[in-house]
């Protein structure tokens, strides 16, 4: 669908020029926005990232204040030390493509046609993440407004993924993002205004080879204007194919089309530490940081979780040596799963927090991953009249508390088990949303209830013609004044489970003249009696 | 108009815009009651007060379960949710989901036995220490809040660490669930608990549980052998186990004999379908002893027979008697008795 660009008196060139609309949003300093995306509070010192194999680390990226302070891309670590107050990191792919994955998150949430723009593979052959994404934001004017609003929407929500970014608007991809790479902050370029609007920018921003750039610096062309002044002929005849394709794009008139990527259906994010860490309220630091990323792109995406997996690599400590340190690397993995979807990062946080301390990592932790699965948040409508009901974040908190205090299996909800064998159960994750009245509740003819004693109480029985007449409990004597019985009751024998008993009900009596009603069995395999439960 | 009077209006409105009415009685609202289901029960305490600490205290067999499993079917009917921290891991769900309870809308936290692996006892949070392998190590040792937080509940004569965990256990999981909120009813249940132990717990707990589900609309129950609460409770029950019944073989008629430990009892039919009805003629029963024990296994467990009695109950006024009509739901082989103004007998089936 092309757009009549007239709506911005800005942008129009006349009444009946249709040109379709496109954004940039580049990331200047990729790699040290990557690090500060989760340790915001560096943004104020100066930062370089380092890259290489040791002992050849160099420079690959310095914020502003790094480059105040002297530090130039491309010098090495030990001249980046001379320079004091400078914070040196090392390069992580990791967070990269984790901040390449928010970014194009947030491109998803304003359009669907998104290109990933100069995607490049390392020397591992996996692409780096790249700097820079393209969208199509064509008709988003119904929606936004004119391009300056758009422009801002763009730049105040990539802010919320803790992204500093440049972003520009332009009728062609090509011209977008060199406004996007030349100039700071927002840019919107008119229609028939690239040429005069890009002609300051430096030729190097049009990604030439050292051969190419070598050649034009030769001649005296600097920017982008030099360039598109070159007579095109003479430029042909002297660098070919090659030379009108870089000329057109200083004029801003090169076309091409866009090639969009696939929405991303997964939400990780993932940190490699500097120096290990070994104690949990650092490490929940961490994950505070992580979780509040991904809570952002979920929100971004109208998206909620239902589960949420972490994995964290270990390392042995440093006072092992390497082979022990290797021996004890290792993954350790936790997944939280919810009843309903959940999207608030500090309920997260604290389910993290009860299942870490409950299951804790066996060692420093060197890497961390945390990865959501996304789905539609739950929407409950709810009566006047109905009983309040209990707040999902509040209550998996509640549980989680619960299943650290007690135990994970000894919390949740009594299933009973198709089967004949005895105080046959198992507990169950307690989800209240999920049940569903299907039927109406008719009142119950109120029975006598059971209490099981778990273990069954061992006791000894004294016999008159094989019905029980005494019965010790806990060395305690109780007289036995009526009784019901014996009901043979075994199965299982195709198991290791098998049961083979005479059940009795019994009426006691002790000194305190109270009947005690209880459910005796004699096990045959053991020829032993046990009290397995009493009425009450 | 006395001079104490006069002062005291004085002082009234020289006050009224700090403390308002600072010399009047305010008078706590009713709290809105919960029908157990078990008429008897209901007739003498109007329901199970929400926002209220509540007591069903007994020996064992004395029917404490079998009207707390009442109750969650009364609450489950309302869509409620239920709780139930389990001190003694003693719940049965078979019973619970013949009463009628919806065992996926009920949360059970089984204490028993599960004390050794987190905690020790109170004061010392061990799962809190550090990472793993290196427990011993100094700079491992997690500096969290918990594991700074003196312990829950301090009495200077009893220690803390001579309580059994699964009564520690208990009290902290009750904290969690009232401090939650959302719960139609959480139930402690200290019922095979032994006395002295539930008798160390201090009365400043039971007045953070009452100030906990006050002004909710939650219902707390505890279970337990003797009353501990005292005054944070605001209805006790107190039961008994009587007598219980139990049913002989039929004859070729389908008559079932049903005899009490020693008291005549009515005769009852017994149906194709299962059903107990009672019979039109009543008659004595003529078991003794020695005819008893010669078919033990023809005989069943048919009713167990509880006294109820009211200790203690705040707004009594208030309690709905019910007409003498509804008495007929209760189940006939209930002791008939003359009923007190706080007592009753009831019959658990």
């Amino acid at each position: 669908m092309h757009y009549r660009f007239n709506r911005d008196p800005s942008l129009a060139r006349d009444d009946t020029t249709t040109v379709m609309l496109f954004a940039c949003i580049y990331v200047p300093d990729f790699p040290i926005e990557a690090l500060l995306r989760t340790a915001p509070e560096l943004r104020e010192q100066a930062v370089v990232v380092l890259d290489g194999t040791p002992p050849m680390l160099t420079v690959t990226a310095a914020n502003a204040k790094a480059r105040a302070a002297g530090i130039e891309v491309g010098i090495t670590k030990l001249q980046a030390e001379a320079c004091p107050g400078v914070r040196l990191k090392r390069r992580s792919i990791v967070e990269e493509a984790s901040a390449h994955d928010a970014l194009l998150d947030c491109a998803h949430t304003f359009s669907p046609r998104v290109e990933d723009t100069n995607r490049q593979l390392g020397n591992d052959d996996k692409p780096i993440p790249a700097d820079t994404i393209i969208l199509d934001i064509d008709g988003l004017d119904r929606l936004l407004g004119p391009p300056t609003i758009i422009a801002r929407e763009l730049s105040a929500q990539v802010s919320k993924m803790g992204l500093n970014v440049n972003v520009a608007i332009a009728g062609n991809p090509d011209v977008a993002m060199r406004a996007a790479r030349g100039f700071s902050g927002i840019t919107v370029i008119p229609p028939g205004k690239e040429a005069e609007r890009l002609g300051s920018l430096p030729i190097a921003l049009l990604d030439l080879s050292p051969e190419m750039l070598e050649t034009l610096e030769r001649w005296g062309v600097r920017d982008f204007r030099s360039l598109a002044a070159l007579p095109t002929i003479a430029l042909s005849q002297r660098l070919g194919q090659e030379g009108l394709r870089l000329q057109k794009l200083a004029r801003g008139c090169a076309q091409r089309t866009l090639l969009p990527v696939e929405p991303i259906t997964k939400f990780e994010e993932a940190i490699e530490l500097e120096d290990a860490v070994e104690l949990l309220d650092p490490l929940m630091f961490i994950l505070n940081r992580m979780l509040e990323c991904i809570c952002v792109r979920l929100e971004s995406r109208a998206l909620a979780a239902t589960e949420l997996r972490v994995a964290l690599e270990i390392t042995g400590y440093e006072d092992q040596s390497t082979e022990e340190q290797e021996a004890s690397r290792s993954i350790h993995q936790r997944t939280l799963q919810f009843p309903v979807p959940l999207q608030d990062s500090r309920t997260f946080l604290k389910l993290l927090q009860l299942e870490l301390a409950a299951h804790p990592p066996q060692g420093p932790v060197k890497k961390l991953w945390v990865a959501a699965e996304a789905a539609p948040p739950r929407f409950a409508q709810w009566g006047l009249f109905l009983p309040r009901g209990l707040a999902p974040e509040r209550l998996e908190l509640t549980l989680a508390r619960l299943r650290g205090l007690v135990g994970d299996d000894r919390v949740g909800s009594p299933e009973l088990l198709d089967t004949h064998a005895p105080d046959a159960f198992r507990v169950r994750p307690f989800h209240p949303h999920a049940t569903v009245t299907k039927h109406e509740r008719q009142p119950q003819e109120q029975k006598t209830a059971l209490r099981i004693f778990r273990p069954p109480l061992e006791a000894k029985v004294q016999s008159k013609q094989g019905v029980p007449v005494r019965v010790f409990v806990k060395g305690q004597p109780h007289q036995v004044t009526a009784v019901a019985g014996p009901w043979r009751n075994n199965g299982g024998w195709w198991t290791e489970k098998a049961w083979t008993r005479d059940e009795w009900d019994l009426e006691l009596r002790s000194e305190e003249l109270r009947p005690w009603l209880v459910h005796v069995y004699r096990d045959l395999s053991s020829a032993k009696w046990y009290v397995e439960s009493s009425v009450d | 108009m006395t001079a104490a009077t006069e002062l005291r209006t004085r002082l009234e409105q020289a006050l009224e815009h700090r403390i308002p009415r600072a010399f009047t009685l305010v008078q706590r609202p009713s709290p809105e009651r919960i029908l157990t289901g078990i008429a008897a029960v209901d007739a003498l305490t109007g329901g199970i007060p929400l926002g209220c600490l509540t007591e069903i205290c007994g020996p064992s067999s004395s029917g404490r379960s079998s009207i707390l499993l009442q109750i969650f079917a009364e609450f489950m009917r309302r869509d409620e949710t239920c709780a139930l921290v389990d001190a003694s891991d003693a719940f049965d769900p078979q019973s619970a989901a013949t009463a009628g309870v919806e065992l996926e809308r009920l949360l059970w936290v089984r204490c028993k036995g599960s004390g050794d692996r987190i905690i020790g006892s109170w004061g010392e949070v061990k799962r809190h220490s550090a990472f793993g392998i290196r427990q011993s190590a100094p700079k491992n040792q997690l500096n969290t809040k918990a594991s700074k937080m003196p312990p829950l509940f301090t009495s200077p004569d009893h220690p803390i660490t001579r309580w059994p965990d699964p009564l520690s256990q208990a009290l902290k999981a009750t904290d969690l669930l009232l401090q939650a909120g959302g719960f139609g009813v959480v139930v402690l249940d200290l019922g095979d608990l032994p006395i002295a132990a539930a008798r160390r717990i201090p009365l400043a707990t039971w007045f953070r549980f009452r100030r906990a589900v006050e002004n909710t609309s939650t219902a707390f129950i505890v279970i337990e052998q003797h009353p501990h609460a005292k005054s944070c409770a605001t209805l006790v029950m107190d039961l008994t186990a009587q007598q219980a019944s139990w049913s002989e073989a039929s004859d070729q008629n389908g008559t079932v004999m049903e005899a009490h430990a020693g008291n005549p009892a009515p005769l009852f039919r017994v149906t194709a379908e299962g059903i107990a009805i009672p019979f039109e003629q009543p008659a004595t029963s003529s078991f003794t002893m020695p005819q008893r024990w010669s078919t033990p296994h023809a005989r069943l467990l048919n009713t167990v027979h509880v006294h109820l009695q009211v200790t203690r109950s705040r707004n009594l006024r208030n309690v709905h008697k019910f007409p003498a009509a509804s008495e007929s739901v209760i189940p006939s082989a209930a002791v008939a008795r003359g009923i007190p103004t706080t007592s009753d007998a009831l019959s658990v089936q």
